[in-house]
C-alpha cells in the first residue's frame, strides 16, 4: 500500500505543488497544504486509489485543504471599506516571485477562480460549482483579477472581455 | 494577449522555478496520513465503548429503580449485572496510543497580550489571532528540515532571540524560523505583521514541558 502510494506521490507531486503555490502564492504554505493533502489521500488510500480519476481526486482535495484553511483564517479577519489599490508595478515583471507577488495581491477567491480556471482548465460551469458561487461571478472575477494582474505586471496591452466557457 | 493567453502564461510563469520535495512529502504525509487514521480508528472505539458503557449505565440505573431482585431478573432488554465491563475494540487490536501521537496540545504556546491561539494538531499547526488585523500561522516541524527550510526562505535575512536561541527571520516570506530543539522547531509566518512586529511576538512563543 505504502509502495503505491509513494509511486502516486512520485508521479503527481510536481504538479499539486505548483498548483498550490498559485493557489496561495506563498512557497511555504503551499508546501504545508500539500502535505495535508496527500496525509489526507493516504488515510484514505485503499478508496482513493480505487477511484476512477486518482489525480483528479487529489487536485479537488488540495482545493478543499485551501478552502479550509482560509476559512479558518477568514474567521478572525476584519471586513475593510476598500480593497487596498494594489501598489505600483513590478520593476521586472518576470520571475516567479514576482508573479505570485501580483497573485498575493489578489483576492483569494478570485486567486482560486483564476488558477481552477486557467491553471486547472476547468470550465465556468465546473469552477462555480466547485466554489459555490454562480458562473456570473466566476466570469467577472476573472475579468477583475486579469485587468489587476496586468496593471501590477505593467502589462498595457488591451484587455478582451473575461474567457466563456 | 488577450486574457486567456496572458492568464495562462502569467499562471505558468508564477509556477516555475519550483523545486518539489517530493521525499519529504512522502514521509511526512504517511506520518500525518497514519495519524489521521489512529484518530478515527480510536475515535470509533472510544465511541463503541461509549455505548457500551452508557447501555451498561441505563441498565444500571434501571436496576437501582426496580423494587425487586426477581423484577430486574425479567426485565427484558437490560444488561442483569448492573456494572459495565470493559469490551474488546470493534477492530479486535488493543487501543494503545503510539509515541508520536499527540497528547492534546502543541510543543509551543504564544502567550502575549491581545493574542489567541487555535491548535489544529493533525496539521502540526496553530492559527493565532492578535490585536487588529495581525495574525500568525505557527508550525512545529521536524528539526532535521530545518537547515532546508531556511535555504528556501527568501528575502532580507536577519537574526533573533526566541524560543532560548536564535531565529533566522526572513522578510520576503514574513517568516521567523526558531532554533530546533529536540526533534522540533517552529516557523512562525506573520500576516500583516511588520518584521519588527514578527521579531517581537516571537519572544512571547515558549516551549511547553511535555508537549508533542
Amino acid at each position: 500500500m505504502t509502495s503505491d502510494f509513494t509511486e502516486f506521490v512520485h508521479e503527481t507531486a510536481a504538479r499539486l505543488h505548483r498548483t498550490a503555490v498559485l493557489l496561495t502564492a506563498d512557497r511555504h504554505l503551499a508546501e504545508d497544504l500539500v502535505q495535508t493533502t496527500y496525509a489526507r489521500l493516504y488515510a484514505s488510500w485503499r478508496r482513493v486509489r480505487r477511484a476512477d480519476n486518482p489525480v483528479g481526486y487529489a487536485q479537488v482535495t488540495l482545493t478543499n485543504v485551501y478552502l479550509s484553511h482560509r476559512r479558518l483564517r477568514r474567521s478572525g479577519e476584519l471586513p475593510v471599506d476598500a480593497t487596498p489599490e494594489p501598489t505600483p508595478h513590478l520593476e521586472s515583471p518576470d520571475t516567479a516571485m514576482d508573479v505570485l507577488a501580483a497573485l498575493r495581491e489578489l483576492s483569494p477567491t478570485d486567486r482560486t477562480v483564476l488558477v481552477l480556471r486557467y491553471w486547472e482548465d476547468r470550465s465556468v460551469a465546473e469552477t462555480a460549482r466547485d466554489l459555490g458561487i454562480s458562473e456570473t461571478a466566476v466570469r467577472a472575477r476573472t475579468k477583475r483579477a486579469a485587468d489587476r494582474l496586468r496593471v501590477r505586471l505593467a502589462d498595457h496591452s488591451p484587455i478582451p472581455d473575461a474567457r466563456t466557457p | 494577449m488577450n486574457d486567456d493567453t496572458f492568464l495562462t502564461d502569467t499562471l505558468a510563469r508564477g509556477a516555475a522555478d519550483l523545486t518539489t520535495p517530493v521525499d519529504e512529502i512522502v514521509s511526512g504525509s504517511i506520518t500525518a496520513g497514519r495519524r489521521i487514521r489512529r484518530r478515527r480508528t480510536t475515535g470509533a472505539v472510544l465511541g463503541g465503548i461509549a455505548c457500551v458503557a452508557a447501555v451498561g449505565a441505563a441498565s444500571y440505573g434501571v436496576s437501582t429503580l426496580l423494587p425487586e431482585e426477581k423484577a430486574i431478573q425479567e426485565s427484558p432488554g437490560f444488561a442483569t449485572g448492573g456494572t459495565p465491563t470493559e469490551s474488546p475494540s470493534p477492530t479486535g487490536l488493543p487501543v494503545t496510543p503510539e509515541k508520536e501521537t499527540p497528547k492534546g496540545r502543541a510543543p509551543v504556546v504564544l502567550k502575549a497580550d491581545g493574542w489567541t491561539c487555535e491548535v489544529f494538531l493533525v496539521d502540526d499547526k496553530m492559527w493565532c489571532q492578535g490585536p487588529g488585523k495581525a495574525a500568525a500561522s505557527v508550525n512545529w516541524r521536524a528539526a532535521r528540515e530545518r537547515a532546508m527550510f531556511v535555504s528556501k526562505s527568501t528575502g532580507a535575512h536577519t537574526t533573533t532571540p526566541m524560543l532560548g536561541g536564535t531565529g533566522d527571520v526572513f522578510a520576503g516570506d514574513m517568516v521567523a524560523i526558531g532554533p530546533a530543539k529536540g526533534k522540533w522547531f517552529i516557523t512562525f509566518h506573520g500576516v500583516e505583521l511588520t518584521v519588527p512586529e514578527i521579531n517581537e511576538v516571537v519572544t512571547h512563543v515558549a516551549w511547553q514541558r511535555n508537549g508533542k
